[in-house]
Formats: C-alpha cells, sequence, structure tokens
C-alpha cells in the first residue's frame, strides 16, 4: 500500500469487523453468499456457511470455511446446525442470514396455499428460526450482530405475482424492527434490502430447480436511477458495515441497495 | 474488487459544510482518516482555523473556507471556485450545515422559521446544484450525502417545539430522493443520514432537558458519540455504497425502529 496515511488503516479498523470475526453466513452457497464469503475470508473473518446440502455439493465454500448442511424450512435443521456452530466456535459474533426464495408468478387468486407456505416458510420463518437459535451463541459473543435480507419487494411491489415473497419480505424488515428492540443494547439487528440483483435467483434462487419467468436486466436497468441492475458484489459491503463496528449505532434499520429504485 | 478497495477514499476531494466542529468535524475527520482531502466550510474563521490546525495535525490535508450559507445563492459560486481551485473537482458533497430554533408553533417567529429553512434546506439545494453541474455531471460521479436527522422522520417529543427543524428535515429528506432519481442516470450517488440525538452545541439545551428521557427510549441505550457517524459517511462516500442511492440512513441508537 503506497497510501498516505496512519489515515487508511486507522480508517478502516473503525469501520470494518475486526479479524477473527465469527460470522455464521445461512445460504452462502447462493450468489450473494459466495461475494460475501470471498470478501469475508480475503477481511480474515472466520466463516460458517449454513446452506441445503445440494447448494453446498454444486457450490462449495473455499478451503477453511465450514460447511453445515441445513434446510432452514425445518426446525430441527436449524437447531442441529447451530448446535455445531455453537460446539465448533462456543460462540459467534455475527448471522449475516440471505435465505429466502420465490416460485413461479402466480397471482393470489391462483395461489395454492401450499407455495403461500413455502415461500413465507422460506424467507421469513427461516429467518425466525435462525434468529431464535444464533441468539445464545450471539450474547456469548464480541459486539454481535445479525443481518438478515429483506428486498425492495418488502417495501414496493412493482410486479403482480409474487405476494408471497413480497409479504415475507415486508415481515423481514418488521421482525428486525422486532428483534432489534427485544435485543439491544447487546445485539444490533439490522436488514439489507436488495432490488432485482443478476443471480441465478432471478430464475428462483440457486437452491431452487424451478425455473422463474426471466426479468429481462437490460430492460429493467432503464427503470433504476442508477441504470443497471445489481451485483452480488453491490451488496458486500453494505454486509461489511452492518456487521461492522462502523454501525455500532444503528440498529432496527433496513439498508436499501437498489440503485435508487425505491425513492 | 478487494475490501480495502472497498472504501478506499485516498486522494477524493470533499467538502464538509458545518464542517468546523460537532457532527461535520466528526465526518471530515472520517473521510480524511481514509483519504480524502478535505475543504472544511463554516461561518466562524476562527473556528475553522482551528478545526483545520487539527485536522492537518493528524496527517488530513484540509483547508477551512468561512463563508455564510444562510446566503447560498450569494456565496456559493465564489465558494465552490475556491474550493476547486485549491484542491480540483468535488467529488464528495456532505451537506451537513444545520440550524435549529426552539419556539412554540403558534409564536414562532417568521424570522427564526426562514433562517431554519434557508440553512437547512436552501443551501443544500444551492450547493448541490452548483458542485452537480461544476464537478459532477461532467465526470458522471459524485457522492452527496446530506445530513437530515431522525427528527425528519416524525413529529416532536413532549415538551420540544422545533416545527422548523423537523420540517426543514423532512424536506431534506425528500430532497435526496428526488435528487437521486434526477442524478443517478448521471452516475451520481445522492443518500441522506438521520442522526439521533447526538450532543453538540446544538442540541446542548434540549439535552439538558430531555436527555434522559431521550436515552430510555433509545434502544442502544446511549446518545450518539464521537466515532458514530464515521462510518456512515464513509460507507455513503465510498464504493461499498456503489448501488444505494435515495436512501435515508437513521443512525440513531435504533430510536426510529421503535
Amino acid at each position: 500500500m503506497n497510501s498516505p496515511a496512519a489515515g487508511n488503516h486507522a480508517g478502516l479498523l473503525l469501520l470494518l469487523p475486526p479479524a477473527g470475526t465469527r460470522v455464521v453466513v445461512a445460504g452462502g452457497c447462493g450468489g450473494i453468499g459466495r461475494a460475501f464469503v470471498a470478501a469475508a475470508q480475503a477481511a480474515q473473518l472466520e466463516l460458517v456457511v449454513l446452506d441445503l446440502e445440494r447448494s453446498i455439493a454444486a457450490a462449495p465454500p473455499p478451503p477453511g470455511v465450514l460447511a453445515i448442511a441445513c434446510d432452514a424450512l425445518h426446525e430441527d435443521q436449524v437447531q442441529r446446525a447451530l448446535g455445531e456452530v455453537g460446539a465448533h466456535w462456543g460462540a459467534c459474533d455475527a448471522l449475516v442470514n440471505l435465505v429466502g426464495y420465490t416460485h413461479e408468478r402466480t397471482p393470489v387468486e391462483r395461489l395454492p396455499s401450499a407455495q403461500w407456505d413455502d415461500i413465507v416458510d422460506g424467507t421469513l420463518r427461516s429467518a425466525f428460526l435462525l434468529s431464535r437459535e444464533v441468539i445464545p451463541l450471539l450474547k456469548a459473543g464480541r459486539a454481535p450482530s445479525m443481518v438478515h435480507t429483506s428486498s425492495t419487494f418488502g417495501v414496493r411491489v412493482s410486479m403482480p405475482g409474487y405476494a408471497p415473497y413480497a409479504a415475507a419480505k415486508a415481515g423481514v424488515i418488521n421482525l428486525v424492527r422486532a428483534l432489534a428492540t427485544e435485543l439491544a443494547p447487546a445485539v444490533r439487528v439490522n436488514a439489507v434490502a436488495p432490488g432485482v440483483v443478476d443471480t441465478a435467483f432471478l430464475q428462483g434462487g440457486t437452491g431452487q430447480q424451478e425455473k422463474l419467468e426471466r426479468i429481462d436486466p437490460a430492460q429493467f436497468a432503464a427503470s433504476v436511477p442508477l441504470r443497471r441492475v445489481g451485483q452480488p458484489s453491490d451488496i458486500v459491503g453494505p454486509l461489511l458495515f452492518l456487521i461492522g463496528p462502523g454501525s455500532a449505532y444503528m440498529t432496527g434499520q433496513t439498508l436499501h441497495i437498489n440503485g435508487g429504485i425505491w425513492s | 474488487m478487494g475490501v480495502q478497495q472497498l472504501f478506499e477514499l485516498s486522494g477524493r476531494v470533499a467538502l464538509v459544510t458545518g464542517g468546523s466542529r460537532g457532527l461535520g468535524l466528526q465526518m471530515a475527520q472520517a473521510l480524511g482518516e481514509m483519504g480524502c482531502r478535505v475543504a472544511l466550510v463554516a461561518r466562524k474563521a476562527d473556528e475553522l482555523a482551528e478545526a483545520e490546525a487539527g485536522l492537518k495535525a493528524q496527517g488530513i490535508e484540509a483547508a477551512g473556507f468561512a463563508c455564510d450559507l444562510q446566503q447560498a445563492t450569494t456565496v456559493v459560486p465564489a465558494l465552490v471556485d475556491a474550493v476547486v481551485a485549491r484542491f480540483g473537482d468535488i467529488d464528495i458533497l456532505v451537506n451537513n450545515a444545520g440550524a435549529s430554533w426552539a419556539a412554540p408553533a403558534e409564536d414562532y417567529p417568521d424570522a427564526a422559521w426562514r433562517k431554519v429553512m434557508s440553512l437547512n434546506v436552501d443551501a443544500p439545494f444551492v450547493l448541490s446544484r452548483e458542485v452537480g453541474r461544476r464537478c459532477m455531471i461532467p465526470r458522471r460521479r459524485g457522492k452527496i450525502v446530506n445530513i437530515a436527522s431522525a427528527a425528519g422522520l416524525r413529529g416532536t417529543a413532549p415538551g420540544v417545539h422545533t416545527i422548523a427543524y423537523n420540517t426543514s428535515k423532512a424536506a431534506l429528506i425528500n430532497f435526496t430522493r428526488t435528487l437521486a432519481c434526477e442524478w443517478g442516470p448521471h452516475g451520481i450517488h445522492v443518500n441522506a443520514i438521520c442522526p439521533g440525538f447526538f450532543p453538540s452545541k446544538m442540541s446542548a439545551g434540549l439535552l439538558d432537558t430531555i436527555g434522559d428521557a431521550v436515552i430510555a427510549r433509545t434502544p442502544l441505550r446511549r446518545l450518539g458519540g464521537d466515532e458514530d457517524l464515521k462510518g456512515a459517511i464513509v460507507f455513503l462516500a465510498s464504493g461499498a455504497s456503489r448501488h444505494i442511492s435515495g436512501q435515508v440512513l437513521p443512525v440513531d441508537g435504533g430510536a426510529s425502529a421503535l
């Protein structure tokens, strides 16, 4: 580094989670998860990834990252996975929860209740289960925090056919406020809310086999003030900021990362 | 992109209004620590000189520019001339200078209302317009961060009479969203920070009377401190927030989540 100062280094120390911070990344094998894991590992954070067995097989985390198979739809699997984290570290400093998915666009009048349940459980109940099971580990951790994942859909429903996903993502925003209130001042809880991000998620999510009707990124970009769709790497800085000391006086907030479409 | 590069600000030029003390100085220092060259704007030359000397003592390239942003239309063109002549094009504009006045709404003086609106709303508009068209639009990049307030998100607690301040900060929040929509296609990011209660010269009187109540209804159970805005300003000024615009970031210990 040839940059001047004392400056740079001191500034980064104030901003980023310190080396050795122990982070559980739920959904860590998806597009955003992989980008975050790579950056967090470069920042010398300690990582455990939870994801579906088939997602771990398809996109295994890099060496040095413990991967635990866990389907967050199932309470027993979440309990067992966080139990393994406890056995591995004894405590944990941050949860980054990227779990969530949707199905093919379906209007409410034709929506089977099983599909509603699957999407809401996979997106909102999973956040509750992961939170409940990680709280004791966080309370034993250093400067602990959680970051959940909402969506622009949680505040603005710009396309028909996503009712359960939109409702669940709105639920995440208020779950985060509720958790922040309950866990303060010990544990901070915030959310990121991506807009349209160019990942396999546009086809349903890395772990999902179903193919969604494709959103055309170029066409969508024309409606975004910054004139592009999001990339997984766009979410990395916000996640690091929200689990780091730079956001020490923030809790209960949702940070929208969507090129300005909800403004 | 490496993690260091995400937050990299070396050599960037930042202009911080109200930069000689309080939250403005805290943010100027944070930007300076990350390698920015910092232009401080404030009304009082002696306070500016002190702030400039303090930053320089930490190895930060800084310069003070005394001017009264109550007269924004008159003073802003020459201010931007002077800053550009000294440092080059402005990359980061932090509209932080603000004023408040306390009086019950039914007795609120016109002059106080005008003064608050002029510094809290007119000055950010005039300065953003000038910096945008001179430094940011031609280069297709720029970061504007408006320092609004948690007071811009809701009304007041019992016994607090700051109708102009709350109104002005709500205006600044929608100014932020609207400018983000207009200038997003130019590659310019416009966001706002909403600080909660931070001890400062402006909030001192109010905190003497309601400080304990504020802490009691703040989830993190404390007032804002000397480091608490540093992360947010560096985040919003750097590439780490490259897909974030038109957003309003409360840094208030969680009070607005209740």
